[in-house]
């Protein structure tokens, strides 16, 4: 019975995370991240190459038009790194698990307007500027 | 490698402490027949991430931020939930024996009770499990690591491992009394860390604002250090914690520590005042 109960477990919880996937497939519900009609959607998604080394980013200064953007991170450093996109204090997305080699790519959907990107871990201050334009 | 080994360590750590806790409380109370039962749960549980980990990545390549940081915010709840059931019950358990009786102690642990210690190793290995498998197929997938960064995560996990067995190990030596106040604290710590992390992931989901700082130990001790993200992975040690999290970290650890030491079983006492 027990055997039972913990295979009920596993199913329920593959199952909400599997629901969890597909309900929010496009949506990330984040500030900042709202699609719009028309203009933005028909625009070809951007791409930006990133590389986060011990004490910078580079580049430190990135410009996109909104819409759906790829950023492909990748750390050339030594230790562990992360890369967040911060609209003011609040985080918009960020990919996380970054060891000296990985490249991780973040998808994301931004409106128009000023970001930062980051990497918070404690003691790193790794950051720059990004500008979304219209 | 060595930042690689640190991360998936620092992943693993909480998780194996509490494996072996249970592990040993289990074989400690007599219930080691129910130790397949905990195998089985920290088996489905690795079973579960692994396969939604390969669903995620083939369907939507990740999960949104807000729904990863809202489920983690909840799993980490959970933990804490059943953890403090689990405290308080231990130290009813504790309360019940008089004097050092160690072998031939009838407990009433029922089959409820059992479920739910197994239920605290399958919500305590998932929490991590769908994060670390997708971090682990990114390594795999991606050309810019080789294999000795693989390698690295590989001896992380095992090493992880290694430490849960030796709590396993180590708490089936150590007598009982000793047992029950040391891992009770050492729990009392671990849920307390859940509490501010969870603080910190419900922020990350957008749920609030959670930027301020309390304090700044980085100069001192950072988390991502190698000793601090081994203290971050096995009690929540952060060295900048936002006020929020510091909050929630002392409103559980201020009142379950008191309760639990105040009342601490096998207290010495002269036998007409025992409580």
């Amino acid at each position: 019975m027990l055997s039972r109960r913990v295979l009920a477990l596993g199913f329920a919880g593959l199952i909400s995370f599997a629901i969890a996937a597909c309900g929010s497939t496009g949506s990330t519900g984040s500030p900042g991240t709202a699609v719009t009609d028309g203009a933005i959607g028909s625009r070809s998604p951007s791409t930006v190459a990133v590389e986060v080394n011990d004490g910078a980013f580079t580049p430190s200064t990135i410009t996109v038009p909104a819409g759906s953007v790829t950023f492909s991170v990748k750390n050339v450093g030594s230790i562990e790194h992360e890369f967040e996109i911060f609209k003011g204090d609040q985080v918009v997305d960020e990919v996380e698990g970054l060891v000296p080699g990985l490249a991780r790519d973040l998808t994301v959907t931004l409106e128009p307007g000023q970001y930062t990107y980051e990497c918070k871990l404690s003691g790193h201050e790794e950051s720059g500027t990004l500008t979304v334009t219209d | 490698m060595v930042p690689t080994f640190l991360l998936m360590l620092r992943e693993g750590l909480e998780a194996a402490l509490i494996v072996g806790i249970v592990s040993a409380y289990l074989v400690k109370i007599g219930r080691r027949d129910a130790l397949p039962k905990v195998a089985a749960g920290l088996l489905a549980a690795v079973g579960v991430s692994i396969l939604a980990g390969v669903i995620v990545v083939a369907t939507v390549g990740r999960l949104p931020l807000v729904v990863q940081e809202t489920l983690e915010g909840l799993a980490a709840l959970a933990a804490v939930a059943v953890l403090t059931w689990m405290l308080f019950w231990m130290r009813r358990q504790g309360r019940a024996i008089k004097g050092e009786l160690e072998r031939g102690v009838e407990m009433a642990v029922t089959d409820g009770r059992t479920f739910a210690l197994v239920g605290l190793v399958f919500i305590a290995v998932i929490r991590e499990g769908l994060e670390t498998v997708l971090f682990l197929i990114a390594l795999i997938s991606s050309t810019g690591t080789g294999a000795d960064t693989i390698l690295g995560g590989v001896l992380g996990l095992a090493t992880a491992v290694g430490v849960g067995w030796a709590i396993f190990v180590g708490g089936v030596r150590i007598n009982l009394r000793t047992f029950f106040t040391a891992t009770g604290i050492v729990l009392i710590f671990v849920a307390a860390g859940l509490v501010a992390f969870s603080i910190a992931e419900f922020g990350e989901a957008g749920l609030f604002p959670n930027s301020t700082v309390a304090f700044n130990l980085n100069g001192v001790l950072a988390d991502s250090t190698p000793l601090g993200s081994v203290l971050r992975g096995l009690i929540g040690y952060r060295s900048q914690p936002t006020v929020l999290e510091l909050v929630g970290y002392l409103l559980y650890l201020v009142p379950v520590m008191f309760l639990f030491v105040a009342d601490r079983p096998f207290r010495r006492r002269a036998p007409a005042a025992a409580s």
